[in-house]
């Protein structure tokens, strides 16, 4: 299982640590930005002096002086483009509150592209904010003074919050993620007989990928760690074969500026969109993730990244052709945007690409827990504060990073330990141009662009990992998501119209599923549905792969997921023991905590599909 | 077996209203501290089986105010509301339950104070509707009669004045 170290030659180390010991950022709140309105936060309404509270109500009005702001601004969101304009001519007070550029924004995303035209705020020039946009105010720049009149936390934290220097406040992290790149450099893969060798805990290894073979992926356990992939070679400089495309904004502008892509809720043109990203005061950002575009379908032409990854050449997924969940997308967002916590969807791997920009990833293993996020018990839940810069704010980077310092500092760990306590853990690091990040399945993550950033992203499986897949769809039916009925009907029938299935309990399964005519009539697409949970996946992947020579890798997978079932049952047993002595205990007058290792490599499930 | 064990809902003002349970459960509030206080039908209740009034202070809800949610409260207690967290875009823009809106139709002061205890009791299809005869009060009105409406104070300096007669401008020539 491991190798012994071979005698290439040994790639350049640097002697003292490159990390500095702690990435914590001391200032999170150091500078507080100055809201253009002058609205100031709730706080410091005890400062306010009787004149200027005498002058808020006077502002207010009876009713709206005494409301929460978040009733009064529930109020105005039940208000069209004309009104809420209109009301913001009342009063100082009404103008702070009916221009909070949040509202504007919902009122635009909320509705679909014909509500959109009907309502009369649909816009094709973006003028810097929603507000503006909505209302076609070109250049029209002036200010209203409400300093001493609105303290309010919903309306200055976002500001605040939109103000983020994130280059500034993960400057010591981005100096040392690029002495790693640049001076400790890729390591040869053949090093790295597992994760455990790369010396900076608490980072993400970055390999080199002419050296990275698919034996390496799969023997040296890299398929359950992230790792990033590079080049000493190309990567800083331009001369030799390009490994990537160069498909920065520059080069997508000018060959796609008026095709639409999808950013969330809307479909925009690039250009739009462009003009959005460079000037906005959004808390987050919308962010371009797009996989059906005319460009996309132009850029991929085969539906497929053709030079992936190593690691992706063979992916399980392909099986499904045409009703296969989307797995490939181009990611274009401004700095400040980027992704709360989420593992990928289905349990599938995937691979992330930097065209252009930088991004943060900070990345946890499956059987933790994210620092600052709520995960139900089954994981198909989860809840993050809202946006990256509350979450940063809030103190939980600080704590994540802990976790991954303390990995570092944690001397115990020798070379065949891989897999105990301390090194599975939080891990950190930024990818830059021309790097590819590996997601593992189940792994937690967050990503964070800290520039204007361009990736190219897909999700695949493969073959040795299928164990995952299989054990997540068997398990967790009702958190699969991307699949249609109506594709996924018309594949299977196909299908058994000209195979023969191999198991009669799933021959019955699959013909069950044929029959729910009604489930033929749902064409959108009903990954979130309800019905979802009885589209019987785990029995189609299976049969789908059979007759594909795939025998041998699904039996195993079929082994790897009732094992992950036997563990289950035993452990939950081991618990439910376990909880039992304690109450007994309990009752005798005293109770203690108990240590139990989790299981290292289940869970592997899959929460939302939000993206990085 | 005990029977089922009254409700009484005090105020701010200490007003007692006796209650049934599906009345009071109209409150989220409320509903989430009765479940932790009486099990479910069937569970043993072997501590405090002397203590058949279960009483639930509001303190930030006067009689006055209490009579009239009570009011909406019985009126819907048949009715469930689906209850949801999401923001629903239809549900804002459906108009007002016209039982609702006579139910609401009260002064300022009163309407205030049922917007803030539905709130506060977490009575979310009153607090909605609530809003909505406020932003009913808004709609279609020009700033000076919302001025007039709810007796505001027109602050702007003359050159802020001056900056929202061209946003004005700008907004009529489109």
């Amino acid at each position: 299982m491991t190798i012994t170290e071979p005698p290439y030659k040994r790639i350049k180390v640097a002697k003292e640590s490159l990390l500095v010991p702690s990435r914590k950022i001391s200032s999170l709140h150091q500078n507080v930005p100055k809201h253009p309105l002058g609205i100031r936060p709730l706080g410091n309404k005890i400062l306010a002096s009787d004149e200027d509270l005498k002058r808020t109500v006077q502002s207010a009005g009876s009713l709206f002086n005494k409301l929460p702001d978040e009733i009064i601004l529930n109020i105005m969101s039940m208000l069209d483009k004309d009104d809420l304009f209109n009301i913001s001519h009342v009063s100082k007070f009404w103008y702070g509150y009916a221009t909070f550029d949040e509202l504007w924004r919902k009122m635009y995303t909320n509705k679909n592209n014909e509500e959109r035209l009907k309502s009369g705020i649909e816009f094709t020039k973006w003028n810097g904010s929603w507000r503006s946009s909505i209302l076609k105010f070109e250049n029209l720049k002036f200010e209203i003074n409400c300093k001493g009149l609105i303290y309010s936390d919903i309306l200055f934290i976002p500001y605040s919050n939109s103000c983020i220097n994130y280059k500034e406040l993960f400057k010591d992290l981005i100096k040392e993620q690029e002495n790693l790149r640049d001076i400790d450099g890729y390591w040869d893969s053949n090093l790295l007989s597992n994760p455990s060798k790369f010396p900076y805990r608490g980072r993400i290894a970055r390999i080199d990928e002419n050296t990275f073979t698919y034996d390496h992926f799969v023997n040296n356990h890299w398929t359950n760690h992230p790792f990033i992939l590079g080049s000493n070679n190309t990567n800083n400089n331009n001369n030799g074969n390009k490994r990537w495309p160069e498909w920065d904004t520059k080069y997508l502008l000018e060959r796609f500026p008026n095709v639409k892509f999808r950013q969330e809720s809307v479909l925009w043109e690039l250009s739009l969109y462009e003009s959005y990203a460079k000037k906005n005061d959004d808390e987050s950002p919308l962010y371009l993730f797009d996989c059906r575009s005319n460009a996309m379908k132009e850029l991929l032409p085969t539906g497929y990244f053709p030079n992936p990854p190593i690691f992706a050449n063979e992916d399980l997924f392909k099986i499904f052709e045409e009703c296969r969940p989307d797995h490939s997308w181009m990611i274009v967002g401004p700095s400040r945007s980027g992704s709360t916590f989420h593992k990928d969807p289905n349990s599938t791997d995937a691979w992330n690409t930097i065209l252009e920009g930088s991004k943060l990833w900070i990345m946890l293993p499956p059987e933790m827990k994210p620092p600052g996020v709520f995960v139900s018990n089954d994981e198909s839940e989860v809840m993050s504060p809202d946006g990256l810069a509350e979450w940063v704010k809030s103190g939980f980077w600080n704590d994540s990073i802990q976790l991954s310092d303390e990995a570092n500092l944690d001397n115990k760990i020798g070379d065949n330990i891989f897999g105990s306590g301390g090194f599975r853990t939080c891990v950190v690091g930024i990818t830059f141009k021309n790097e590819c990040m590996y997601v593992p399945s189940g792994w937690w993550h967050s990503v964070i662009n800290l520039d204007d950033s361009v990736a190219f992203t897909s999700n695949f499986v493969p073959p040795c990992k299928i164990g995952n897949v299989l054990n997540f769809m068997k398990n967790k039916p009702n958190q699969i998501s991307g699949f249609r009925h109506d594709l996924f009907q018309k594949k299977l029938k196909e299908f058994i119209e000209s195979n023969k299935i191999n198991d009669l309990n799933r021959e019955k399964i699959l013909k069950q599923y044929l029959e729910m005519e009604e489930l033929g009539k749902v064409d959108e697409d009903v990954g979130e549905l309800k019905g979802s949970s009885c589209m019987p996946v785990y029995e189609a992947f299976i049969e789908f792969l059979l007759p594909n020579g795939m025998k041998d890798i699904v039996e195993n997978g079929i082994k790897e997921v009732e094992q992950k079932e036997k563990n289950n049952i035993e452990k939950s047993q081991i618990w439910e023991n376990l909880t039992k002595s304690t109450k007994e205990d309990a009752t005798k007058g005293f109770s203690f905590g108990f240590n139990f290792e989790e299981e290292e490599e289940d869970n592997d499930d899959d929460c939302n599909d939000e993206k990085e | 077996m005990t029977a089922e064990r009254s409700i009484v809902i005090i105020t701010s003002d200490n007003d007692r209203f006796n209650v049934e349970r599906k009345v009071a459960e109209k409150s989220l509030l409320i509903k989430n501290m009765l479940k932790n206080l009486l099990p479910a039908d069937g569970e043993e209740e072997s501590d405090d089986e002397d203590q058949d009034v279960i009483e639930v202070p509001t303190q930030n809800v006067r009689s006055a105010v209490m009579k009239n949610i009570l009011e909406w409260c019985e009126h819907y207690k048949n009715t469930d509301f689906p209850d949801d967290d999401q923001e629903d875009d239809s549900k804002k823009s459906a108009p007002i339950d016209p039982w609702d809106k006579n139910f609401l139709n009260v002064d300022q002061e009163m309407l205030y104070e049922i917007i803030l205890a539905a709130n506060y009791l977490n009575i979310k299809p009153l607090l909605n509707a609530g809003c909505k005869i406020v932003a009913e009060m808004i709609r279609g009105k020009s700033p000076e009669e919302i001025r007039k409406t709810f007796n505001i104070v027109n602050d702007f300096t003359p050159e802020e004045e001056a900056a929202i007669r061209r946003e004005n401008e700008w907004a009529e020539d489109r």
